[in-house]
């Protein structure tokens, strides 16, 4: 029964939307980019108060407790990029838990489509700053004996597609993980229910105590996970960045 | 539960597609213009710190050298001080001198002017005893006869002397 909930919670669904291929997903997901699109151009548009104070906080935070300490002065371009994916992962965090609502990070398709952007950053900014041999010249770490390149050269492609595949898996897993938890807190009081009504009613203020602490805590995941999904980007570029 | 592993390619694909259009919307209208807006003002902020860092060490020059001035002026005062004291001492003692010169050059005249009046008087005096005795001698010549005359004449002769 918990299987067929947590599917139908999230699992994503086709909508029959005037005919288009939309889904829940990627309704909420152009639902999330509208949010930030909005008040972010409003914000940018605004000389003071306190949306344009916080958006500036915030890019200033990207850019310098995230991108410049890793990737110095080379990053500055690509201070936007992870500002959006920040905020991104972000927004879609938080209004995941607004009720009606879908956290599209909670679906594997989406993270993996995240992490595919990050693995195009961290390729093509390589690219870009070391030439396509240098790129390829990453892949070997400094002071490996030249009998041993055949050996690391695959180990070091297959470390860094293990990096972006567990980018998408921790994001999908941390905030399914949260979901999971609710569903099963809140299931409690309807298998406890099956077996004696007044004991389910009994079990509703505990399990419900329980479940607004796990939203708090949902709370706390959804920033930390969008702040790691940035940070383990920003790193995995400065990693490709150097020539060994 | 399996589905839930299950990646959907046209999913992804979309969440591509937003997200990169999402981003180039966001960096253009979004995070260039804040960008832009801290960047100059961290400009501005730096270039005010500079601006106040020279204001500040062109203040301390200018506070040296007004010492410097001070000093070299108090130098300056003592020392024409030192020589304006001296110079009026110097001139103290040449008024004194000159002073003293003054009074012992008007005690000289004095006395040479006394010593010439004391002779002048006393040849008056003697010139008065001879026109008297010249007197007394022609008072004498003509009342020779009168004893008593003569004496009395003698004696207010005396008496004249005396006085």
């Amino acid at each position: 029964m918990i299987d067929e909930i947590l599917e139908h919670h999230i699992l994503d669904h086709s909508l029959n939307f005037f005919g288009l291929p939309l889904t829940q997903v990627s309704l909420m997901m152009l639902i999330v980019s509208a949010v930030i699109l909005f008040v972010f151009i409003f914000a940018a548009h605004r000389k003071t108060g306190r949306l344009r104070t916080v958006a500036e906080m915030f890019v200033m935070f990207v850019r310098d407790d995230l991108v410049l300490p890793n990737l110095h002065e080379k990053g500055r371009k690509l201070v936007p990029f992870f500002c959006s994916l920040f905020i991104f992962i972000l927004f879609s965090n938080y209004l995941g838990m607004l009720p009606w609502a879908r956290t599209v990070t909670a679906n594997i398709s989406v993270t993996a489509g995240l992490a595919l952007i990050s693995l195009f950053i961290i390729v093509g900014q390589s690219i870009k700053n070391n030439g396509f041999w240098g790129f390829t010249k990453t892949f070997i770490p400094g002071g490996v004996p030249w009998w041993l390149i055949p050996l690391m050269f695959p180990l070091e492609v297959l470390s860094l597609i293990i990096r972006i595949f567990v980018l998408a898996i921790r994001l999908f897993a941390n905030m399914t993980a949260g979901h999971i938890m609710l569903i099963s807190l809140i299931s409690f009081i309807f298998i406890i229910g099956m077996n004696s009504i007044k004991a389910g009613f009994v079990s509703v203020a505990p399990v419900i105590t329980m479940t607004l602490f796990v939203s708090i805590l949902e709370l706390l995941v959804a920033v930390i996970q969008a702040y790691v999904f940035t940070l383990l980007s920003v790193i995995f570029t400065s990693l490709q960045l150097e020539v060994h | 539960m399996e589905k839930l592993l299950q990646p959907d390619l046209g999913l992804i694909f979309w969440t591509i597609v937003n997200f990169t259009l999402l981003a180039l919307l966001l960096a253009k209208f979004a995070w260039k213009p804040i960008i832009s807006a801290i960047e100059a003002r961290e400009k501005k902020i730096a270039d005010d710190i500079i601006a106040a860092q020279s204001a500040k060490d062109e203040a301390k020059q200018i506070e040296e050298n007004l010492k410097r001035e001070l000093e070299n002026s108090s130098k300056n005062a003592a020392l024409r001080l030192e020589e304006a004291t001296k110079a009026a001492q110097k001139e103290r003692e040449q008024i004194l001198q000159d002073a003293q010169n003054q009074a012992q050059n008007l005690v000289a005249r004095a006395k040479e002017e006394i010593n010439l009046e004391t002779q002048k008087a006393i040849a008056e005096v003697k010139k008065e005893l001879a026109d008297t005795a010249l007197l007394a001698a022609k008072k004498l010549v003509a009342k020779e006869s009168n004893m008593q005359t003569n004496k009395a004449m003698v004696e207010e002769l005396l008496n004249e002397i005396k006085k």
